[in-house]
């Protein structure tokens, strides 16, 4: 039962139970205290887990002081470039399908191909009815028909 | 180097846009600066504004985006009585700021700042919907047929793509980079609206508010946006301004369908608790007018909802109600305990309500915007009751993004009662050291 509840509530739920029965039992004067270092700790942990998210995402930002062409270049593994390729050798009335290569690069590229009618497709799947096949990939396109 | 440039003009734009509807509209030529309230007024005529240009069928390209900035920095050049406003507030600005404080600011959203824009925004729902409504409609030359049905789900509210097109036509070019200007200020005012320093510093320090502006893979979501707007409502509800109320949950519901329940319950709460506030008629007329043009606009296209398009009397056939009610109130349970996303945020708040809950119920204001919050809460509960995803998966991928939106409200509701309780704690002292003389 007890490792049960533990499991539930934990430290998070436990010190807040013990924080307002302090706060309740307590003088006013030292109600006040409690006030205080509840902000403390939670400025404190706060800082704790922002300042590790910063330092692990550190090594990045030596991307801003490159230029702002390098930063799209870095972050899209250079989908960028391949967008601004697609964009010379496809005309506006292009359709056809991108495949699927972890979603993200897949939805930029159609995004990117707007306002060619482009859909994601599987990898597997039959692209018979495709006009034009891009593959994030590979950085290829090419024609079916 | 120019793109900065260009960035920096748009955000000076939108700021005068917003305080140039204000002193017109809203305030009838009076004027009362506000930088969170400038922001969002000028956000929403923006999106407005493309609204208006698509039923009137007026393209919107650079030329109408310039002719808008150029009559918005025109009017505040020729009216006399706003510009000394606004040269008045220039001037006292040196004796309001604490020196300190603002370096210490200063230096903190310089780091964000070189942190945010150390990457593009590359996540799956901006570039899925999001951003690429804004860069279809930037193509297209405002809103078009084949941009709104270009993106699944097309039910989505334009008011963030609608921003980005304003963006995008502003510097030329569709660019995932330069964008993030929008939601960096956004951040920023959202830790500045929080009226006190301690919860600010609170705001600021939470690593998931952080993550949700500085990660690709958020950086271009809406639900920054309707943080934002939620908290502008929240914060105007409780100075007694029901209009800008009104106003800001009509725009937090043209970011996201996320807060139709909490613009659709404004009006009854308005009715039943504000009813002696100044201004509640203007705050419920303009929410209904946003759900009608909401509504309007989705019928035009004949929009489907996910969540509204289903044979309820089958979901409550498959799913036993209790059960994944009580599964959802546990995810919540769960995901306040996350401390490496929220630190102690939610146990600072729930701490501070609790400990103060005598103030909850004493005061209208506060009780209307704890049932706003009740509302919102309620909402999520249906939503991921009915939803036509797996109940789970859909919790795991959205509940920490959605609870964002209400964050800064929680937070902001929190120092509320804190600080009225030291008022009237004050007010006691006072009294009783006067009866004792």
């Amino acid at each position: 039962m007890i490792v049960r509840l533990w499991q539930l509530f934990g430290w998070f739920y436990v010190s807040l139970a013990v924080a307002l029965l302090g706060y309740f039992l307590v003088s006013k004067n030292n109600k006040r205290l409690i006030k205080n270092l509840a902000v403390t700790v939670c400025f404190s942990v706060g800082l704790y887990y922002s300042l590790i998210f910063v330092v692990s995402y550190g090594p990045k930002t030596a991307n801003f002081f490159k230029g702002w062409n390098k930063v799209e270049t870095v972050t899209s593994g250079g989908q960028n470039r391949f967008a601004e390729f697609l964009d010379e050798v496809l005309p506006l009335s292009a359709s056809g399908c991108v495949l699927w290569h972890n979603d993200v690069p897949t939805v930029y590229l159609i995004s990117e191909l707007y306002p060619r009618h482009f859909i994601g497709m599987d990898k597997g799947a039959d692209l018979s009815d495709c006009k034009v096949v891009v593959d994030p990939e590979k950085h290829n396109v090419y024609a079916t028909k | 180097m120019i793109n900065w440039l260009i960035s920096l003009v748009f955000v000076i734009s939108i700021f005068a846009l917003g305080m140039v509807v204000d002193y017109y509209f809203l305030q009838r030529r009076g004027f009362k600066f506000a930088a969170g309230k400038f922001w969002g007024l000028g956000l929403g005529s923006v999106a407005i504004v493309q609204l208006v240009c698509f039923v009137v069928r007026v393209p919107v390209t650079i030329i109408t985006v310039e002719v808008v900035t150029m009559v918005v920095f025109l009017t505040i050049l020729v009216d006399r009585k706003l510009r000394m406003h606004l040269v008045e507030e220039v001037v006292q600005l040196p004796g309001k700021i604490n020196v300190r404080k603002i370096a210490v600011f200063g230096l903190f959203a310089a780091g964000v700042f070189v942190l945010t824009f150390s990457e593009t925004i590359w996540g799956h729902d901006a570039l899925a919907f999001w951003v690429s409504k804004g860069r279809a409609f930037f193509v297209d030359s405002g809103i078009s047929h084949r941009a709104v049905f270009a993106y699944w789900p097309y039910d989505y509210p334009l008011l963030w793509p609608l921003v980005s097109t304003w963006f995008y036509q502003f510097l030329g070019q569709s660019d995932l980079y330069f964008v993030r200007i929008i939601p960096f200020v956004t951040f920023m005012l959202i830790g500045v609206s929080l009226r006190k320093w301690w919860i600010q510093v609170v705001f600021f320090v939470t690593p998931f508010a952080l993550m949700l502006l500085i990660k690709p893979e958020y950086g271009g979501n809406a639900d920054l946006f309707v943080g934002f707007f939620v908290l502008l409502a929240s914060y105007y509800l409780l100075d007694g301004e029901i209009m800008y109320s009104g106003i800001f949950l009509g725009l937090a519901a043209l970011t996201k369908n996320d807060s139709l329940p909490l613009l659709l319950a404004f009006p009854i709460i308005a009715i039943i608790f504000l009813r002696h506030e100044k201004g509640w008629r203007s705050g419920i007329a303009l929410a209904l007018a946003v759900v009608a043009l909401d509504v309007g606009f989705k019928w035009y296209f004949k929009f489907n909802n996910r969540y509204l398009d289903h044979s309820f009397a089958s979901v409550l056939a498959a799913r036993p109600i209790g059960k994944y009610m009580l599964y959802t109130v546990q995810s919540f349970r769960e995901e306040f305990r996350q401390v490496y996303r929220w630190g102690l945020g939610w146990w600072l708040v729930i701490f501070m309500l609790l400990s103060h809950y005598k103030m909850l119920g004493s005061n209208r204001r506060i009780l209307a915007v704890l049932i706003l919050i009740g509302v919102f809460f309620g909402s999520l509960l249906w939503v991921y009751y009915v939803t036509p995803e797996d109940q789970a998966s859909h919790i795991g991928s959205s509940l920490s993004r959605v609870l964002m939106q209400i964050y800064p409200t929680v937070l902001l509701l929190a120092a509320t009662v804190q600080e009225s309780t030291k008022k009237i704690m004050g007010v006691r002292r006072v009294t009783a050291k006067v009866r004792s003389k």
